[in-house]
């Protein structure tokens, strides 16, 4: 008999290995989460098919037109003048929105009186539903009737009829009704940040514009970045307030993106070509937002 | 004998009595054999927007269940979203709402697309319409605005199907401030150019205190509804010619338009672009404004006392007729559609015969709800309730609008609100002077062409015509 090789008598003596268990914890853990994303892409990826293709929602038979919608999107010069309000919108409200809060937030962060009251108020706008103040301020802009016209001696001026001030008006309105939150998210962010830096400036006698500027602001920056990020998105879709005011007139001088795509579907029936412009908008933002984040996540590390 | 005569006699009583309770039977079954009970139980969705009809609708709902049994949810929204949503359930197949209310212009689209049933089945069905419900009691305009036979343009409305049971309508008319008339000597005005001129003496007068008129101008499609497509209809233009090519760059057309937007760019509001329906209808009891022509169904708020400065200092005429004197007046019909896709349509039926009934219509035919029955328009409240406005001058332009102005004027077709869309971004172009009033038409009309040419419609219509 031929005796066995050494390896195999040593595999014979050691103990029969464990099967590996599964771990299903993670999976189980991250389910719910998974089933939200394919809740969100399923009609996110039905929809990018749709803008290539001739789908009008009162007819039920479409057919693939592959790039048309894109192409001819591109050409439309109405497209353009709508994606240029959009921005310009956004650019302009963004700006002002942030200097805005960020001034507001400074003075609410100090201990003076009223501040309590000053808070509250603050909070006001942000309770009414974009379309309420839109058509509040419709009324207060009047021309004869308004009082904004009254109290200012501007006669019969009429803010939503004549094309720049009907544009300063859309842009007055969203930044009302946007910047008590930019200013409560700094607010909390001012209150957040440790206090020694600004004691030890304050004995070496630095001024308030250095402290600003090499304190507190790169301090305050994810805060900032935060408040862009949800400012972003709100403001490159604005609909509410030119819906109940100017419905994108006088001229299209209001029209955005979001009330070009309204009137696509919902006048003119043509859903895919209308889709094929909410996704250059989807992009536009997603491409800011990604810049952003990536911003946020390198301005927390520096901060640590 | 005696016994048996007694005997006869009671014989002849019994028998009379059953013949006689069973005559009375028949004669009952006879008069009330429909069964409003033949769905009980069943349960139907009834989908409204927050306009008076539907307010009327509500409160009486306790009657309809009660005579039927069948169960009713319903949901109401602003008439802002209540499209849209209406829309989206529609063109996904939900089917959510069994019944909902509809106008003649949305109804083109959906039959289209196979999303309502055709109602001339139920009508015709005695086991599902009652005798007395009448249909010929409607007025025949607006019946003929809710049929179409799905050829695109003029020559296909009136004919075919019918899509909506029209409840409550709306036409045109002028309304003016008869206080300041009689204050400075002025006439009404009987012709679109007396109008324009009427305008202008009203601003010499006025010493700027008052706007002329007031118009809906907004760039929605709303804006071209009411009072400019009467007007412009009544002055002897139009929308679209026989053959389907567009007519608001006709000679005609034109010389309307520029009369009108320069009337109103001289002596109306400053804010005439962002003018939409709810402006005009709370504009006018401001006081600022002296005359306006739009629908009939703003004039209980217009005289409203408890918040308008001008009740009860306005007068009524009809609509300015053209050069060759035609008043003609669009309409707007509120009424009740059946989605294809309704589980109980014997119910929903039931639910619509109910709600444009006599007895119902004329139960919330209240203020600025105006039937579409000439014997709800005749009854003694209708009567009471719009003989009180200007001094019964409102009722008599009304009347003169049912029997002899009011028709349906746009040309049924799919792309309707999509050729309105285009317009008023022309009339916009023309009242800001970017250019003159034929080139804005003129471009107008070659966009028409275009969204017609690519939406198909211009194909259906061709293909319709070779049948």
């Amino acid at each position: 008999m031929i005796a066995p090789p050494a390896e195999m008598k040593l595999a014979a003596q050691m103990p029969p290995p464990e099967r590996k268990r599964r771990n299903w914890a993670p999976w189980l853990m991250t389910a719910p989460a998974t089933l939200a994303l394919i809740g969100i892409l399923y009609p996110f990826a039905i929809a990018v098919y749709y803008s290539f293709t001739n789908y009008r929602i009162v007819k039920a038979e479409y057919s693939f037109v592959g790039l048309r919608n894109y192409i001819s999107m591109f050409a439309n010069p109405s497209f353009w003048n709508a994606m240029g309000n959009t921005l310009m919108f956004a650019v302009i409200a963004l700006v002002v929105e942030l200097t805005l809060g960020f001034l507001i937030a400074l003075l609410l962060s100090r201990q003076v009186k009223g501040v309590g009251i000053m808070r509250a108020l603050l909070l006001l706008p942000l309770m009414l539903p974009p379309v309420v103040s839109g058509m509040m301020w419709k009324t207060m802009l009047a021309p004869s009737s308004g009082p904004v016209n009254a109290i200012f001696g501007l006669g019969t001026f009429a803010w939503l009829s004549v094309p720049w001030a009907a544009r300063a008006a859309v842009l007055f309105i969203e930044i009302w009704s946007s910047t008590p939150f930019v200013a409560l998210v700094l607010l909390s962010g001012l209150q957040s940040l440790p206090k020694e830096p600004f004691e030890a400036a304050e004995v070496d006698g630095a001024r308030f514009w250095f402290v600003l500027w090499n304190l507190m602001l790169p301090m305050l920056q994810p805060f900032i970045i935060i408040v862009l990020l949800f400012r972003v998105v709100d403001v490159i879709k604005l609909f509410d307030i030119i819906f109940a005011t100017t419905v994108g007139g006088p001229m299209n001088v209001t029209t955005t993106i979001p009330i070009m795509v309204y009137k696509e579907v919902f006048q003119f029936y043509n859903l895919g070509s209308a889709i094929a412009k909410v996704l250059m908008l989807w992009l536009i933002n997603y491409v800011i937002c990604f810049w952003l984040a990536s911003k946020w996540r390198k301005s927390g590390a520096q901060i640590g | 004998m005696k016994k048996r005569a007694y005997l006869l006699m009671a014989m002849t009583l019994i028998l009379s009595t059953v013949l006689m309770t069973a005559g009375v039977a028949f004669a009952e079954e006879g008069k009330g054999d429909f069964n409003w009970r033949q769905f009980e139980g069943e349960k139907i969705t009834v989908f409204l927007t927050e306009v008076p009809m539907s307010v009327g609708i509500r409160e009486n709902l306790q009657q309809f269940l009660d005579l039927t049994g069948i169960d009713v949810e319903y949901l109401v929204v602003a008439e802002a979203q209540y499209w849209d949503k209406l829309n989206v359930d529609l063109a996904s197949g939900a089917g959510e709402y069994d019944v909902f209310m509809s106008g003649a212009s949305f109804c083109w689209g959906w039959s289209d697309a196979g999303w309502i049933e055709p109602l001339d089945q139920f009508i015709e069905d005695p086991k599902l319409t009652p005798a007395e419900w009448d249909f010929a009691d409607f007025y025949p305009w607006a019946i003929a605005a809710q049929r179409w036979d799905g050829t695109p343009g003029p020559a296909g409305l009136g004919k075919g199907s019918l899509w909506s049971l029209p409840v409550n309508t709306e036409t045109s008319l002028l309304t003016y401030r008869k206080d300041l008339f009689d204050k400075w000597g002025l006439k009404v005005p009987q012709t679109w150019a007396e109008w324009a001129d009427t305008a202008k003496m009203i601003k010499e007068k006025g010493g700027g205190e008052y706007y002329s008129v007031l118009q809906r101008g907004a760039l929605d499609i709303t804006s071209i509804q009411a009072g400019y497509i009467s007007a412009l209809f009544s002055y002897g233009g139009k929308d679209f010619n026989e053959d389907l090519t567009p007519a608001m760059n006709s000679p005609k057309s034109v010389e309307f338009t520029k009369l009108y937007i320069d009337t109103i760019r001289e002596t109306g509001s400053p804010d005439w672009a962002s003018m939409m329906w709810y402006d005009v209808q709370q504009g006018m009891p401001t006081g600022k404004y002296v005359m306006v022509v739009d629908g009939d169904n703003f004039i209980p708020t217009y005289e409203n006392a408890e918040s308008s400065q001008v009740a009860g200092k306005l007068g009524y005429a009809p609509i300015p007729a053209g050069p060759e004197g035609a008043r003609i007046s669009n309409i707007w019909t509120w009424g009740l559609s059946m989605n294809s896709k309704a589980k109980n349509k014997g119910a929903a039926w039931l639910f619509m015969v109910w709600a444009s009934g006599k007895d119902t219509m004329t139960a919330f035919s209240g203020v600025g709800s105006w039937p579409t029955r000439t014997s709800v328009w005749n009854s003694d409240k209708l009567v009471e309730l719009t003989s009180k406005y200007g001094d019964g001058e409102f009722r008599k332009v009304l009347e003169g609008n049912y029997t002899e102005r009011a028709r349906w004027l746009p040309a049924p077709m799919v792309d309707l609100p999509g050729v309105w869309n285009l317009w008023i971004k022309g009339l916009h172009n023309y009242y800001y002077q970017q250019m003159d009033a034929q080139a804005a038409m003129d471009q107008v009309a070659q966009e028409v062409t275009t969204l017609l040419t690519d939406s198909g419609t211009m194909e259906a219509f061709k293909a319709a015509q070779q049948k």
